[in-house]
């Protein structure tokens, strides 16, 4: 049943785009969890990030409204995941893990280093 | 491995345009194999071309079967590589994830399964050492017979099946994960919703593949009835028996930190129906039902 899965990614990437913090809150579990990699490169969460929340705080600071970025729904190691680009330049790569139709687990890779596969044009 | 690091006579043109062939046939999996191993398509990339110069520079003449040498030679780089690769990750600065791979073109990558891909199961398998973790990846991703294995990581069957057996169980411990309470609500109550439209389609959308209603009459023989099995099945059971919903009333109850539906007629409970659920989706409706009322869906 991969399509609740992503069902829950499409929720989450929904509420990004709308930069609404509810739905935001309504498409992540009550105990999500969202680990940043920024691999001493970029500015990120050295510690995982624990509740419906603060991740959703975190998502809505990292990956949405940013000016002039893209978010799309992308196949992440066999499942639906998300990246975050600009002008084609991959700004961040995130797999996710969902129990049901929420999200549960969001893995945010911000470091450079392993972005590169991911730029478009 | 033949690899002398000498090559004893040029190889003519013919040659080493066979040997490109074949190497192009299994680069996908040999690639495969090694981000499975190393949690990097970088570090991959570099090994499968360091695979492609050994391969170059080999007496091929000897190599019975190109396929199974190439896979062993990737393999046990992975290996040596993995085994620096993490003491480098010791100073890594905050968490450390898995180089992210589009499997937009290959689900697989290269693999005849799609285990030993997704994150949380590239993490877990972070804990494995890494002879457990390549054993684990050729067998489960990539279906190698156990003989096989043991030859590449110059072992034994028995011990091999001890190494995949042991990397299972980190594995998957955490494979099934049960939902929270409140997604398992949400779920019932989904579910309840489309049992009492008889919305086939819905219904097939809440399902995990393998589940099963099961009726159970508090334990008495004659009305535990035979579970049904299958997406489709139950599907169709339960839409067959809409009829059945008329002038019930839902009543919620949580027990053993599982929500439960309290099926009520004429004020009195007739059924108590759960829903257990698991990653996929729903994987067993339990029915217990008021022995009187049994025959009414029979």
């Amino acid at each position: 049943m991969l399509d609740r899965h992503d069902s829950a990614v499409r929720g989450l990437a929904d509420a990004c785009r709308l930069g609404d913090p509810t739905a935001l809150r309504t498409a992540l579990e009550a105990d999500a969890i969202a680990v940043c990699d920024g691999g001493g490169a970029v500015p990120a969460a050295l510690a995982p990030i624990h509740g419906a929340t603060d991740v959703a705080a975190l998502v809505a600071d990292l990956l949405c409204g940013r000016p002039g970025t893209e978010l799309t729904i992308e196949a992440v190691n066999g499942r639906a995941g998300l990246a975050l680009r600009r002008g084609g330049q991959a700004l961040a790569v995130i797999a996710v893990k969902s129990t049901g139709a929420r999200v549960a687990v969001l893995w945010i890779v911000l470091n450079p280093a392993k972005l590169t596969g991911w730029h478009r044009r | 491995m033949t690899d002398s690091g000498v090559n004893v006579e040029p190889a003519g043109a013919d040659d080493l345009e066979a040997a490109a062939a074949i190497f192009t046939s299994v680069r996908p999996r040999l690639f495969g194999i090694a981000y499975r191993m190393l949690s990097s398509a970088t570090e991959a990339e570099d090994l499968v071309q360091d695979v492609w110069v050994r391969w170059q520079t080999t007496d091929r003449s000897v190599v019975v079967n190109p396929a199974a040498f190439l896979a062993t030679t990737t393999t046990r780089l992975a290996i040596n590589s993995l085994q620096s690769a993490r003491s480098r990750r010791e100073t890594y600065i905050g968490p450390w994830l898995p180089e992210p791979v589009d499997t937009s073109a290959d689900p697989y990558l290269g693999a005849e399964r799609g285990e030993a891909l997704e994150f949380a199961a590239l993490l877990l398998m972070e804990k494995l050492t890494p002879n457990e973790r390549a054993a684990y990846v050729l067998r489960e991703a990539f279906d190698y017979p156990y003989g096989q294995i043991a030859d590449i990581l110059q072992s034994t069957e028995p011990a091999v099946r001890q190494l995949v057996s042991r990397a299972r169980k980190s594995v998957t411990s955490e494979k099934r994960t049960p939902v929270s309470t409140a997604a398992q609500r949400e779920l019932l109550t989904t579910f309840i919703t489309a049992a009492r439209s008889g919305d086939l389609a819905a219904l097939e959308r809440l399902f995990a593949p393998d589940v099963a209603s099961v009726s159970d009459g508090n334990g008495a023989a004659k009305v535990s009835r035979r579970p049904v099995v299958g997406v489709e099945r139950v599907a169709k059971y339960l839409a067959a028996i809409t009829w059945y919903w008329e002038g019930i009333e839902v009543r919620w109850a949580d027990t053993n930190g599982q929500t439960s539906a309290l099926l009520y007629r004429d004020g009195a409970v007739e059924a108590v129906l759960t829903v257990t659920t698991s990653a996929d989706g729903i994987d067993k409706v339990l029915w217990m039902m008021n022995q009187a009322k049994i025959s009414a869906l029979s």
